[in-house]
């Protein structure tokens, strides 16, 4: 035993040495030295010490290997039985590669009602602008138009380090600003944008704000890029165009941004006011002529667009509030054709009938808003004065069994302007006064060509609306009584002409209307706090007196719509609201005409000669859930409404002309509704991923040729997202969805339609200057039942960043050069052929400077 | 020796100074940061759940919250602690008369919450901790000891994709258990959990109930912030400190009346009952006694 002890304390082997930086000969604190034995296991270790020493004792090193590795330094092997000690092994700078999972508290944080997104975390190399980022972040929505939810909700504010400088117009911001210079988005959850209101009402509302890097802020920012090169449908020459200049200083923002293209960059989202209000002048046009239905595909494929915009957003702050301006001019002109063949397989031969269409628009529209605003505890004043005016030309040309063409002219005029004041006082009593003037003209005139005879419908309509309110609010204990009271008066007068008509229509082609209202409403409303808990209840109710100067008797109506909404949120994970409300409402007052006006070449309304009330209910749960830490957002809603009209929309045919009008016939409605979408990062590979799902139902009647027709559409959709960058090189974003959709009539239902598609980016950076980008989208659309249409664009980019201002791109789009989405049906007795153009391979090279 | 021959080798010895000096400014960037969530029941048997952050490098490291540094820095400077003094008034506004979970809620909601309050930076072999009990803000330096791991290099488990392997060892009081990733060969870890040939991803003592789990890793090379200071930390040493938080956990009125003076108000005993410490949970060092 002894004797056994004793050779086995000298067969112990002292594995020691030291470790040297070979560059600069300097000892490695910290380095960690692991003996492996020859099945590759940990036998004993060590960490070099402050003299980058290390010491280890081994039964035997027969077969050995010691590795030793350090961050920062190339790995290094050596084998034991080949070594004498000590050991210096030195090291050479180097890189050991770990596999990265993103440092979760860096990319959502929660604070209180404030949720912050880091930028950086969500970004991918091929981002151009904040927007693009946001739709990457779980619980943020961006849909195609631009519009943003939060949670499923729209937001109600979007801040630029804190200041509102682009009102409901984001989409500058969001189309706009570099991700480079956002350090992070922030939600703020609950927001009530008037502090003075802070405390007393409750907002299930939430905000955006942009908080920008240091670089970006207190500093002029500019970026442009400009782009050349050619299209082979339309064939011709094609630019993209872009200047934008921001800049965010204490006292003083400003956004301006020139855009313009013909690539089919659908600009829109660009110049949409997502907070926008409905006007109290409720106008709408009678004149629907629109350019021809473009197949569901992105609107890049199908957008034949020549536009312009340009916005200039100021805002400067001084010791009494803010002034803002914004001023918008956009231009667009859109192209496009479309041609139908039917064939009728007829015994003595067949029979074909063609349909072409082709029309112009010219939208021009030109915007003004101007704004003062103090926004403190205990005082708010508001005064916004907005004008508008749009002029919208549409040509159109058809071909076929009717042969026209169709000239609109649909200019528009608004003037509003808009006072608010909010006054607290002794901390509790709160007292409101608003006043709401608005002025609008919507003329319209549709010039109609056809079988060599020419018509003029003109329609001229105007309003004004004026609103003046003042209510009262104190808050004890949690409950926030307040009482709303106002007047509101409406002038409305609209005249309408057709001169011509074709012969083989019946009716008056002309009116004279006038429709003026005079209201005084009162709106009590209590507000509950307790724990967690929000009870709010709206009792509006008002009296109206309604003049139509002869033209159908007048009218004194009293309305009652009580509203109930709940609140619970027992922590800061869980949001869940219920909502119902009954009510009474009078109808569009623009249905009052007897007499018919030419909508288009083929379709004529007349509305209503009485005037009717229609009654509705509603009721509606929603949730939200997050959890931060793990980045899980979820949502969900269903909303089930019942409504109730005493008239009847009727549908007529007279030869090739459609007649609608309206009879006293009831029309039960409903509508069911239901949504959810779910959320969440994927920390492993820097991306995250989202599922969604809705479904829709609704019910309504018409009047077909006298017969009642009970109609019922339902729809139901899926969704979902992925994205990510596990490696620096490489990053994607896929998207699926799904969808279908069915009509029934009477109990008779048409067969199910589907639509696909999927959505696929890769972007490679193949080097620190270049990068390739690839996309694409498939689509799947069902055109009957069993028969279906299958179409793959793509695209193709490539970037070369020769500095960090400097971009240089080229850039293919529909590479396979898919000119037509024509598709076939059959039945029996004939068969349909539908031919629309797709924008052809373009080619186009662009250069951008950020500066 | 010759005066010439001084002069050079004074020269050499300032070089020697600046290259050291600036070798090791150089080496004040951490190489890696990673997350941690630490779940643990503290002395009164409550769950807690904590975020940390690790920033590593081969010499040094620095384990913190990230919502304390950021609000103890905030409050170094003088806009910082006005904004401080302003939301903590809303915040009690806002609390008052609310029931205590719910005051706890809006509290560590709020920006000015400080659940987490520790900070240990280890350095030069010996570990400094910033600390706080009941508002007694105290810091000490401890010696960094051996310990002694034992590697079951054929228990392995995958964490965050790394293939980890066991290692065993006490330390001040309790038997943990952690998992590392010689892939990532960094002497760190989470708290003072340190001394195995790679990065300690998951660790967890014998009773359970206090468990260190990765939840993040990315290269770095940040540097390393300063520990602020926005209030006066006592100097003390490790014992001293376990034992005032034993204190606080054994005599609960005692500690208020160490903090606020016994002139304060007396704490009913439904208060003492609910702070007071419960058997079978200890602090995360239990080598105090």
């Amino acid at each position: 035993m002894i004797l056994f002890v004793t050779v086995s304390a000298m067969a112990q082997i002292n594995v020691h040495g030291t470790v040297i930086d070979r560059e600069s000969g300097e000892p490695i604190v910290g380095a960690p030295v692991i003996a492996k034995g020859a099945d590759g296991k940990i036998k004993k270790y060590s960490i070099s010490n402050a003299d980058g020493g290390f010491a280890m004792t081994l039964p035997s090193v027969a077969g050995c290997i010691l590795d030793i590795t350090m961050m920062g330094y190339n790995r290094q092997s050596l084998q034991l039985d080949s070594v004498s000690f000590p050991l210096t092994v030195y090291m050479e700078a180097g890189n050991i590669s770990i596999k990265e999972v993103t440092v979760n508290a860096d990319r959502i944080r929660e604070q209180g009602d404030t949720i912050t997104y880091y930028t950086g975390s969500f970004a991918q190399s091929q981002d151009r602008t904040i927007g693009d980022v946001l739709k990457r972040m779980p619980g943020i929505d961006v849909a195609d138009n631009g519009r943003i939810q939060y949670q499923g909700e729209d937001i109600n504010k979007f801040y630029i380090e804190g200041s509102d400088l682009l009102g409901g117009k984001y989409g500058i911001a969001t189309n706009g600003i570099s991700p480079d210079d956002v350090g992070a988005v922030e939600i703020m959850e609950n927001h009530q944008p008037m502090q003075v209101l802070s405390g007393v009402s409750f907002s299930d509302k939430a905000a955006i704000n942009l908080k920008l890097k240091d670089k970006a802020k207190a500093t002029w920012v500019f970026r442009g890029n400009g782009g050349g090169g050619r299209s082979w449908q339309p064939e011709g020459a094609i630019w993209d165009g872009e200047l934008f200049a921001m800049a965010a200083m204490a006292g003083f923002q400003s956004i301006t941004t020139l855009r313009t293209n013909n690539t089919g960059d659908d600009l829109s989202a660009s110049n949409t006011d997502f907070f926008a209000a409905r006007r109290g002048t409720g106008l709408s046009r009678y004149v629907s002529v629109g350019l021809p239905e473009v197949p569901s595909l992105d609107s890049k494929r199908t957008l034949f667009n020549r536009s312009f915009l340009v916005s200039a957003n100021n805002l400067r702050r001084f010791e009494h509030g803010e002034f803002k301006a914004n001023i918008d001019y956009s231009f667009n002109r859109i192209a496009a054709d479309a041609s139908n063949i039917t064939t009728y397989f007829l015994d003595n031969g067949n029979r074909v009938v063609t349909e072409n269409r082709d029309g112009i628009e010219h939208e021009h529209s030109l915007s003004g808003k101007f704004i003062y605003e103090l926004n403190r505890k205990s005082a708010f004043i508001n005064n916004t004065l907005q004008t508008d005016i749009d002029w919208n030309n549409i040509n159109l040309r058809t071909a076929g069994s009717i042969p026209n063409s169709q000239s609109a002219y649909l200019p528009d005029y608004y003037v509003g302007n808009t006072f608010k004041l909010i006054k607290r006082f002794k901390g509790k009593h709160l007292v409101i006064f608003e006043s709401r003037n608005e002025w609008e003209s919507l003329p319209q005139t549709l010039d109609l060509d056809a079988n060599g005879l020419s018509y003029r419908q003109h329609v001229g309509d105007h309003a004004f609306h004026t609103h003046e309110s003042a209510a009262y609010a104190f808050s004890l204990k949690g409950i926030t009584v307040s009482l709303e009271g106002g007047i509101k008066g409406y002038w409305r007068s609209m005249n309408s002409s057709l001169p011509d008509m074709p012969e083989q229509l019946p009716g008056i082609t002309y009116n004279v209307i006038h429709t003026n209202r005079f209201t005084v409403y009162a709106t009590p409303k209590l507000e509950y706090w307790v724990k967690r808990i929000n009870l709010t209840l709206d009792l509006p109710v008002s009296y109206a007196h309604y003049s139509f100067d002869k033209a159908i008797a007048n009218r004194d109506e009293v309305y009652f719509s009580p509203s109930l909404n709940f609140n619970w949120k027992p922590n800061n994970r869980f949001s869940g609201t219920i909502r119902c409300g009954i009510g009474r409402s009078p109808m569009n007052l623009d249905l009052i005409h007897p007499g018919l006006i030419m909508t288009d070449y083929r379709t004529m309304k007349s509305g209503v000669d009485n005037f009717y009330n229609y009654s509705s209910q509603n009721v509606s749960a929603s949730f939200s859930y997050k959890h931060t830490l793990h980045g899980v957002f979820a949502n969900g809603m269903v909303m089930h409404s019942w409504s109730h009209m005493p008239y009847t929309m009727a549908q007529q045919l007279y030869g090739d002309y459609v007649v609608y009008s309206y009879a006293d016939a009831d029309n039960d409605g409903k509508m069911l509704m239901a949504m959810g979408s779910l959320g969440k990062t994927l920390d492993f590979m820097h991306g995250s991923c989202n599922i969604n799902g809705s479904f829709n139902r609704n019910e309504s009647r018409l009047l077909s040729q006298q017969q009642s027709v009970q109609s019922v559409g339902s729809g139901w959709s899926v969704g979902g997202k992925i994205n990510g960058s596990p490696w620096r090189w490489f990053g994607f974003d896929y998207a699926i969805s799904y969808f279908e959709n069915r009509l029934t009539m009477n109990g008779a239902s048409a067969p199910w339609l589907s639509s696909m598609t999927n959505c696929l980016n890769l972007n490679f950076t193949l080097h620190e200057k270049w990068q390739w980008q690839i996309s694409g989208e498939h689509y799947r659309n069902c055109l009957a039942e069993g028969t279906y249409k299958n179409i793959l664009m793509l695209d193709a980019k490539l970037i070369f960043k020769p500095t960090k201002r400097i971009e240089l791109s080229a850039s293919m789009t529909n590479i396979l050069d898919k000119k037509q989405y024509d598709y076939t049906t059959y039945s029996q007795l004939y068969s349909f052929e539908s031919r629309r153009a797709l924008r052809g391979r373009q080619l186009l090279f662009t250069i951008t400077l950020n500066l | 020796m010759s005066t010439r021959h001084r002069k050079q080798i004074r020269f050499c010895l300032i070089f020697l100074c600046i290259a050291t000096a600036s070798l090791s400014s150089f080496a004040q960037n951490a190489q890696i940061k990673a997350s941690y969530d630490y779940h643990f029941f503290d002395p009164r048997g409550i769950e807690q759940y904590h975020d940390y952050v690790l920033l590593a490098a081969s010499d040094k490291s620095m384990f913190y919250n990230y919502h304390t540094l950021w609000l103890d820095a905030t409050r170094c400077t003088k806009d910082g602690e006005a904004w401080y003094a302003q939301t903590s008034l809303v915040i009690m506004g806002q609390v008052m008369g609310k029931s205590r979970e719910e005051a706890e809620a809006i509290c560590e909601s709020s920006g000015t919450g400080r659940p987490v309050a520790m900070y240990v930076v280890k350095e030069k072999g010996k570990f400094k901790v910033w600390d706080e009990v009941y508002h007694e803000y105290r810091k000490y330096s401890e010696d960094i000891e051996e310990r002694d791991w034992n590697i079951a290099a054929d228990s392995t488990k995958n964490i965050l994709g790394y293939e980890c392997i066991l290692a065993e060892s006490d330390y001040h009081g309790r038997h943990w258990t952690a998992w590392f990733a010689p892939e990532i060969p960094i002497n760190a870890g989470p708290w003072k959990l340190v001394g195995l040939p790679g990065l300690i991803m998951e660790a967890v003592d014998s009773t359970g109930q206090h468990h260190f789990t990765i939840s993040g890793i990315e290269i770095s090379d940040k540097a390393f912030p300063k520990v602020p200071e926005p209030f006066y930390y006592e100097k003390t040493t490790r014992q001293r400190f376990l034992r005032l938080c034993r204190y606080r956990y054994d005599n609960f009125q005692g500690m208020r009346d160490l903090h606020f003076g016994t002139d304060a108000p007396r704490v009913s005993q439904e208060k003492i009952d609910y702070e007071t410490g419960k058997p079978g949970f200890d602090l995360l060092e239990t080598d105090y006694r």
